[in-house]
């Protein structure tokens, strides 16, 4: 049996057009995706019309306060709006389906992107669907990087999970016991008062590019899940020990020169990606898969796709999948597709008490109507 | 390719012949015909746990050296207490290598009797093999107690999953693999081992999870004799399930 | 056209209280919607300011909400700090129940 996707195609037109409105953290993202009528494979892909983003950034040592984050995307959603659809050169009229991130999420943010969307829809009579921002991710990936059924690691400033489908679902085969990833690396970055600018992440990266010396750290992998604060608390300290007031300098033991910050980026890198490359490969094990995609802002991290393809690399027929930042990090795009492929399989919200974010919206709650496999 | 971890070991141990069964993720495991030490003698198995290009040499030795050895300490205090697990019959730390005994069978479409296969067949042939029938109750409860037993003896598994049980004749189930495993009185560490299994099974076996989870929780009762040590686990893995429901999602 | 955004609030405690706009005039830049005074502390600058409003109907429709924002944020606070200082009060008087030994009657 082949899902019908073209159940709700408006007569006299033989594509869909949609707006996707992303605002969960700390990115705003507007994006227009247009899908030719039938199913989506190699040679009828979809096809990005806009991708506009904007990023509420914090000065050095502050993570963002979700009522500034949720003012960011209140007093910028207009202008990114008029800049997608600018950009897409389309007509608003010509657009099929509005849609927004309905969670998991900042509850602020959400909402004030949320507000957006609702008034859109009811000043154009377009309708909405709201979209899980996992699954999002996850369908932008598979549909850019032509990956058919992977196992995914989805990496971001909110999550850590290891996700593979099965009959209708995508579900949950390890995930972090506490902190997710990314928060793990920005809160370290705010101890070492690094920059926010562009991302606290990405100068983690650059910083950990230098570094030399690995520094013993716990390595605390449960099965395929993972846990991460021991880690953050214990390298949180060493830096307080280092550049706080004490200046308790530590050396390296076999060269005997002194720990640097860069030393300290490296180390935490190596050891949690070390420990994010093994519950993938468990779960690869487990399921019998040799495909790998990673999703989520931590995703564009140079070292972790390198560390995901040397793995892969010894499995039999392996295969790695990776976007670049466009589509890794938070973007509207990727819910304009996923909401489409929920239009299409006639999944739009028909009250609009429906359209309530929720903060916590696991990726396994989504019925995923549109795969059949 | 797996070819050349394979030839990693072939240059480690010369001349035995290897037949390789499956390649989990962190160890390869071979199937073969010769004993290190006896002549006549049934299969035995080869957990061989190769180098990790991906990680820091520091990392990966120190990982490599301290499963390599836990498992052995681990399977060993297994053998003493009774508690059903293959022998081991010779190892190699430096070299990541445990020999063992070959445990299991092979099931009717070929595959190797783990616990994940043996439902999985159960699952996808229907009505005449029903995978809510009395037998994978019986089978599920003795899991169940197994882990029971184990914990009894404040010994944690680290990874249990349906993979990490295979069932020899007359579905009497074998625990394996134990990289991950540590000892362990807190009943933190034992609500975190069972919420493991419990989610695997949920993501492995989703349309059948509810009454497996169920017989494998009846079973773990039945294992763990020391009725106030389980309350207090039973209590915490229900704080660890709350836990994993309302992590914040929040960057 | 001119489109009057109103609200109303009602809980058990206190009368309906009605929200709205007065004549103006009114801006988009809410006295209750700046940014937080950590980040401007911290270094930061304010990047994310509204745009103006434009002189139509759904323009002074945006002004116009803000200035009623601003009165519920107010009137939402106040009461908030009410009920705060509400608790303070009785939290204070049980810790010297239980920590001074004042007497019940002795403390009213």
């Amino acid at each position: 049996m082949v899902v019908d996707l073209d159940k709700y195609l408006k007569q006299d037109k033989d594509y869909y057009i949609a707006i996707g409105l992303e605002g969960s953290a700390n990115k705003l993202g507007v994006g227009i995706i247009k899908h030719s009528k039938g199913l989506l494979s190699n040679v009828n892909k979809a096809k990005v019309l806009s991708n506009v983003r904007d990023t509420y950034i914090t000065p050095p040592g502050e993570g963002f306060l979700p009522r500034d984050t949720a003012r960011h995307h209140r007093n910028w959603v207009v202008r990114i709006i008029k800049k997608a659809i600018k950009d897409a050169n389309i007509n608003k009229f010509d657009i099929d389906v509005i849609c927004f991130t309905q969670g998991p999420g900042m509850g602020a943010p959400l909402q004030s992107v949320v507000i957006a969307a609702r008034t859109i829809s009811q000043i154009w009579q377009i309708p909405l669907v709201g979209v899980n921002h996992c699954i999002g991710h996850i369908e932008m990936g598979r549909e850019i990087t032509g990956a058919l059924n992977p196992v995914v690691l989805y990496v971001s400033g909110g999550n850590t999970q290891v996700i593979a489908y099965s009959k209708n679902r995508y579900r949950i085969f390890g995930e972090t016991l506490d902190i997710a990833i990314g928060n793990c690396l920005d809160r370290f970055a705010r101890t070492l008062k690094i920059s926010n600018d562009p991302a606290p992440g990405y100068n983690i990266e650059q910083l950990a590019k230098k570094g030399k010396h690995l520094v013993n750290l716990p390595y605390t992998v449960k099965g395929m899940d993972m846990s991460m604060s021991g880690i953050l608390a214990y390298i949180d300290q060493l830096a307080k020990d280092m550049f706080g007031i004490q200046k308790k300098q530590l050396k390296d033991e076999e060269s005997g020169e002194f720990i640097t910050k860069e030393d300290l980026c490296f180390s935490l890198q190596e050891i949690l990606f070390s420990m994010l490359v093994e519950i993938t490969e468990r779960a690869l094990a487990h399921v019998n898969s040799n495909q790998v995609l990673i999703v989520g802002g931590v995703g564009s991290n140079e070292r972790l796709q390198e560390m995901m393809k040397l793995m892969i690399q010894d499995r039999k027929n392996g295969q790695i999948f990776a976007t670049d930042e466009r589509f890794c990090i938070d973007n509207g795009i990727m819910i304009a597709h996923a909401g489409l492929l929920q239009y299409r399989t006639g999944g739009i919200i028909k009250d609009l008490k429906d359209t309530v974010c929720t903060q916590r919206f696991r990726t396994d709650e989504v019925y995923i109507a549109w795969r059949d496999d | 390719m797996t070819e050349s971890l394979i030839s990693t070991l072939e240059d480690k141990i010369p001349n035995i012949k290897l037949n390789c069964i499956s390649q989990g993720a962190e160890a390869l495991v071979f199937e073969s015909d010769t004993h290190p030490y006896y002549n006549d003698s049934k299969n035995c198995i080869i957990k061989y746990r190769p180098s990790k290009p991906y990680r820091h040499p520091k990392i990966d030795l120190q990982i490599t050296k301290q499963r390599t050895i836990g498992e052995v300490k681990f399977m060993y205090k297994l053998c003493k207490l009774g508690i059903p697990c293959p022998n081991i019959i010779t190892t190699d730390f430096p070299n990541g290598i445990i020999w063992m005994e070959f445990i299991g069978y092979k099931l009717e479409n070929n595959e190797i009797s783990s616990f994940k296969n043996w439902l999985w067949y159960l699952e996808k042939n229907g009505n005449d093999h029903d995978p809510l029938k009395k037998e994978v109750e019986f089978v599920c409860i003795k899991v169940g107690e197994l882990i029971g037993k184990l914990h009894l003896n404040d010994m944690i598994h680290g990874d249990l999953t349906s993979s990490n049980m295979i069932l020899v004749q007359d579905d009497v189930p074998h625990l394996i693999d134990f990289g991950l495993s540590s000892f362990s009185g807190l009943p933190e560490d034992k609500a975190v081992d069972l919420y493991v299994l419990e989610r695997a099974i949920m993501s492995t076996h989703s349309v059948y999870a509810e009454s497996y989870n169920r017989w494998l929780l009846k079973g773990y009762q039945q294992g763990y004799t020391n009725k106030s040590k389980y309350k207090e686990v039973i209590k915490r893995l229900e704080d660890v399930r709350l836990r994993g429901r309302k992590r914040s999602m929040l960057g | 056209m001119r489109l009057v955004p109103t609200a109303e609030y009602n809980a058990p405690d206190i009368e309906s209280h009605k929200f709205e706009p007065s004549d103006g005039p009114h801006t988009t830049y809410g006295k209750t919607t700046q940014i937080s005074d950590i980040v401007i502390k911290a270094g930061g600058e304010d990047r994310d300011k509204p745009t103006d409003h434009n002189d139509t109907p759904l323009g002074n429709l945006r002004a116009e909400l803000t200035t009623l924002q601003d009165q519920i944020n107010i009137f939402l606070t106040d009461r908030m700090n009410l009920e705060k200082d509400n608790k303070n009060q009785e939290a204070d008087i049980e810790r010297r129940l239980l920590d001074e030994g004042v007497d019940e009657d002795e403390s009213e």
